[in-house]
């Protein structure tokens, strides 16, 4: 039996009827993780012993009735865990062996039962687009390990799509749950700004952060997400609204839905088989009753430019603190106070971060301050109007989640392909709106692509219904890859 | 040439709330290193600021009694620099829209009364605590996000004396709101200066130096004066000041150059995204309004008008919170109100003094000064004796009433009593009856003396005085 | 069109602290400057009235109660320090 295979709801069943223990399933994911790990490389740190005997406490019905009892997990190593090494992937925090404290979603998962079996790769302190910026390991797309997985979070999505964990918990940016996971073949949700707890998730840039969980199928992504959702007074950002039952609402009929596609996703820069893909998809939601129709979102052309200048600044600003003094990489041969911050930042610092917090300096510089950053910060404003508007009008927004399939390992993507994919992902976070990646079919080349649902600002509830109506018509998430796909 | 002086302070004040403004850290003085600290403190990759609502109730209500206009909305800002005292490399403070502006206090010296301005008063967060060694420099951040407020004034003040009044003021104030212990010794109360000459009738500004390491009021007053007469002498030579900030040394009483101020010194502000704006309502401020206790002026007013103490004296008594409240609490019990200022202001405050302590670390109750002032009116004990109950309540506490039994203190004025006693003095001095007689009046002096020796000073000296000269009459 | 000099990328570096070494300057400036020119569209667009996003969202007034809670793990924060001096951090001599 392979991990594949199941969903969580199936898993649920199986350890209720005791046709598996949650010990049985921890080993299945470590026992992969052991297989494949060494061609995927997703795994940072594999916390087997402490798994198992997290399992143990779940199989001696201690985690009985909680929602995600027993259910392997890796975990975006920008998630601080405690007693566990959390390094963002960064030099800077190699040997920050223990946080002393554990993030909000880590709690929410080991209050709902979850085994977490390790940290995973991405790139360095997320600030990336294919976990190749990792100052440690260069992370595969298990479809095909010439290419990449996506990033930042994509060790998260490698290591659900290499069937090494049943759901993985990201954090996204820019795009960064969506877009590995589109790469990936699996299912991603950037859910709205507030509606999960920042509180122990590394700051990239904390107005457009938020975390969510990557898994194989729409429905598992619902209860996952239901399970780390909710208020939190350690984050002041974090909202208070009421949680709805994503899982209830899944199977409801989509018939009447009325979902746009804004011609600026829709560029001569997507390729041809994204823009197949995604035309694939209105039909498919068209054969469903659902009105599909084109729509003119002109200010999301800015999206990228906006979010280039206010999440480098924010950056900047996050990233001041590694400053080594009360932790992380300390030059040796230091001289002076000033050379030491110097020194250890510039060794402990990889190349794409240090651009992005000079970048953001420049930004926040002087007269740039208001010209560049308090401008970008209107502009924001006005894109997320933007989309307000175009979501009193329509139930969702559709587009492709990535502008064409996963680039290759090594090669430096084209900076217009890039600038494209930014658009497509970086836009919901400045909205602070919802977005969801579902696998949308292949290339011919056999790699993965996916579709993004975007909803309005806490109507996670209408994406997924949406997302596991097209799942269940479309079938492609029953595919698997090669590499740890098939039945051991 | 002939110069004015301008000059104006930035106070900072530290909040005495129980957890620091954006941890759950206690807010405590005087703990072991990094005793209150949390990963918050330390800047742990991943926490977060959550702001605490009684530092945003004490910086109101510090601004409503600075005469402040509180801000309706505003935001709290990251204002970036590196140092180690710095954890996560920005402060957060309040750049943009400070929680109180345009507020004043009024001061006076030489008996005129002046008000001078506040530009601002905003919320922020301390830094930790560096100490330098040879080998390198320790940091401590117990002190590292307890919340501050920082009182800009307006560049209004024109002497040092000007100051020294102004900062006692603020104090003053500040202490009767309750928000701060304001002890300049445990830098809960912190002063740097600004100071620039400008030739008289000009209206531009001059170059303005910045003064730190002002451990005091009387260091304020003191670099202020020593840099007045520094920069008047630079530009009477035709020299130019130079934009730079000063250490005062408490020693040499001079000011020595810390640093030319850079142009370039840029903080990168931008509103902390981890921080949601703050909206002050007006129900909000009128709650926080209706806490703010009598201020000094008001009390002193009140003393002068309806306790009839002199504007000096009520001045004097008004200036500490705690001595207006132990002075009124006084007054309540029943103790002549002149007579309770008088020897608040003379003996416990020279015991105060002496002694480097506060009214609460002594013994001595409001109750116990009020009946302590009631035996002197009636008589029980003269003013004398009286100096040693007080001293004996300083230093332990108790009733007067029962110390002065307990002691034996009580005033002798029985006549026969008297009389027995003066009559032996007498028939043991012919030559002071001798000497009085003929015109020396010292001699009088003299037989009072050997009275009161005779009753280890209890005797009431009018009475003495009165069966004296009767009896060297009758002689 | 605003873009970074060499003098201005030099200030920048000081100011986030970091180190640039001689041969990266280059490409650096042309790879900074290229990401400044494509956002500068943003300049152009008429953002007069509007007000600037400043946060995830449009929450206000989330504040605390003054609770003060002791944190247990002192030791083993100054454990994780580069460098300490019993209950101290400890960092190079500061010249000021
Ligand atoms: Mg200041
Ligand atoms: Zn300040």
């Amino acid at each position: 039996m392979s991990l594949h295979k199941y969903s969580i709801n199936q898993l649920e069943e199986m350890l209720d009827k005791k046709e598996i223990s949650a010990q049985e399933l921890t080993d299945m994911s470590v026992k992969q993780i052991k297989a494949v790990d060494n061609d995927i490389q997703a795994f940072l740190t594999v916390t087997e012993e402490e798994a198992l005997k997290n399992a143990k406490a779940v199989d001696e019905g201690q985690a009985t009735g909680k929602s995600l009892a027993g259910i392997p997990v890796s975990i975006k190593d920008n998630i601080v865990t405690k007693g566990t090494r959390t390094t963002c992937a960064s030099k800077m925090l190699e040997n920050f062996t223990d946080p002393l404290y554990d993030a909000t979603i880590v709690e929410k998962l080991n209050e709902a039962g979850a085994v977490s079996v390790g940290k995973v790769n991405l790139d360095e302190f997320a600030m990336g687009s294919t976990t190749e910026t990792s100052a440690f390991q260069k992370t595969k797309n298990p479809w095909n390990t010439d290419h990449v997985p996506g990033g930042s979070s994509g060790g998260s999505a490698a290591s659900v799509a290499a069937g090494e964990v049943i759901f993985s918990i990201g954090s996204d940016t820019g795009g960064s749950i969506r877009q590995p996971a589109a790469f990936c073949g699996v299912t991603g949700m950037k859910p709205t700004y507030g509606l999960v707890s920042r509180y122990g998730l590394v700051p990239m840039a904390p107005s457009l952060d938020q975390a969510g969980p990557i898994t194989r199928t729409v429905a598992d992504n619902a209860r996952v997400l239901q399970a780390i959702a909710g208020h939190d007074v350690n984050d002041a950002t974090s909202s208070k609204q009421a949680v709805p039952d994503y899982s209830a609402s899944l199977k409801e009929d989509v018939k009447g839905l009325k979902i746009a596609v804004p011609k600026q996703f829709m560029t001569d820069m997507i390729s041809e088989e994204v823009r197949e893909a995604v035309n694939n998809a209105v039909k498919v939601f068209e054969s469903l009753g659902v009105v599909c129709e084109e729509v003119d979102m002109p200010n999301v052309a800015y999206a990228e430019s906006a979010y280039y200048i206010i999440s480098s600044a924010e950056s900047a600003s996050a990233m001041a603190r590694y400053d080594s003094v009360r932790y992380g990489h300390r030059a040796e041969s230091a001289e002076s106070m000033i050379d030491m911050y110097k020194q250890s930042r510039t060794e402990g610092f990889g190349k794409e971060v240090k651009r992005r917090i000079m970048l953001g300096t420049a930004m926040l510089s002087g007269e740039w301050n208001e010209a560049y950053f308090r401008k970008a910060q209107k502009v924001r404003t006005i894109i997320t109007n933007e989309f307000k508007q175009t979501l009193s009008e329509y139930d969702l927004i559709l587009g492709p989640t990535t502008a064409q399939e996963a680039f290759k390992l090594n090669e430096t993507p084209d900076k217009q392909v890039t600038q494209m994919n930014d658009r497509l992902t970086t836009s919901v976070n400045l909205a602070g709106v919802p977005g969801l990646s579902v696998p949308a079919g292949f290339t011919k080349s056999g790699l993965p692509l996916g579709i993004q649902l975007i909803g309005n600002h806490f109507d996670e509830s209408t994406v997924y219904r949406a997302g596991y109506t097209f799942e269940q018509a479309t079938g492609y998430t029953e595919k698997l890859p090669t590499i740890g796909g098939s039945e051991q | 040439m002939k110069f004015e002086t301008i000059i104006g302070l930035e106070v900072h004040v530290e909040l005495k709330t129980d957890s620091k403004i954006f941890s759950s850290s206690p807010n405590k003085f005087g703990n072991e290193p990094n005793e209150n600290i949390n990963p918050k403190d330390l800047g742990y990759p991943g926490t977060l600021p959550v702001l605490n609502k009684e530092a945003v109730n004490y910086g109101m209500k510090a601004s409503m009694a600075l005469n402040c206009d509180i801000a309706d909305e505003t935001v709290f800002d990251r204002k970036h620099y590196f140092y180690p005292d710095n954890p996560a490399a920005y402060q957060i403070s309040q750049d943009e829209q400070p929680i109180g502006e345009h507020g004043w206090i009024e001061i006076e010296v030489d008996g005129k009364k002046k008000k001078i301005g506040i530009e601002r008063i905003h919320l922020e967060e301390d830094a930790g605590k560096l100490t330098h060694t040879a080998d390198g420099s320790l940091v401590d951040y117990n002190r590292q996000g307890t919340p501050l407020i920082e009182i800009v004034s307006d560049p209004d003040i024109r002497t040092p004396d000007e100051a020294y009044a102004y900062l006692e003021k603020l104090k003053s104030i500040i202490q009767y709101t309750g928000v701060s212990d304001v002890r300049m010794e445990e830098g809960s109360l912190r002063c740097d200066a600004n100071i620039s000459l400008r030739p008289e009738g000009q209206e531009e500004f001059g170059t303005k130096v910045e003064l730190k390491n002002l451990n005091s009021f009387a260091f304020v007053k003191s670099g202020l004066e020593y840099e007045e007469k520094r920069q008047a002498k630079i530009l009477s030579e035709g020299g130019k000041m130079e934009q730079e900030t000063r250490r005062y040394d408490e020693k040499t009483k001079k000011t020595t150059l810390m640093r030319i101020k850079d142009s370039a010194d840029d903080y990168r502000l931008f509103p902390d995204p981890d921080i949601v704006p703050l909206e002050i309502d007006a129900a909000w401020k009128e709650k926080i309004r209706a806490e703010i206790p009598e201020l000094p002026d008001a009390r002193k007013q009140r003393y002068v008008e309806e306790m009839e103490l002199s504007a000096y004296d009520a001045g004097v008594i008004t200036a500490s919170k705690e001595m207006a409240d132990f002075f009124e609490a006084a007054v309540d019990h029943g103790g002549d109100a002149k007579l309770v200022a008088n020897w608040l202001m003379g003996d416990l405050s020279a015991y105060l003094n002496k002694h480097h302590q506060e009214l609460h670390d002594l013994a001595i109750t409001p109750e116990a000064l009020s009946k302590m002032v009631k035996l002197i009116e009636d008589g029980t004990i003269s003013s004398k004796i009286a100096k040693k109950v007080f001293t004996e309540l300083l230093e332990n506490g108790g009733d007067p009433e029962k110390i002065v039994k307990d002691k034996g203190l009580v005033q002798i004025s029985d006549e026969g009593q008297l009389k027995e006693i003066i009559g032996k003095v007498l028939d043991n001095n012919e030559q002071s009856i001798e000497d009085y007689k003929n015109g020396k009046d010292k001699a009088i002096g003299f037989l009072v003396g050997q009275v009161m020796k005779e009753t280890k000073g209890q005797a009431n000296p009018q009475k003495v005085n009165q069966i004296l000269k009767e009896e060297i009459e009758k002689r | 069109m605003a873009q970074l000099t060499e003098e201005k990328l030099a200030h920048i570096a000081d100011q986030s602290r970091l180190y640039i070494a001689d041969d990266e300057v280059a490409s650096l400036l042309d790879d900074l400057n290229d990401t400044i020119s494509y956002t500068e569209k943003i300049t152009k667009i008429d953002t007069d009235h509007v007000k600037a996003t400043t946060n995830g969202n449009q929450l206000t007034n989330v504040l605390r109660e003054d609770i003060p809670v002791k944190w247990e793990e002192r030791d083993a924060a100054l454990e994780h320090a580069p460098e300490h001096d019993g209950a101290h951090f400890k960092v190079p001599t500061i010249m000021d």
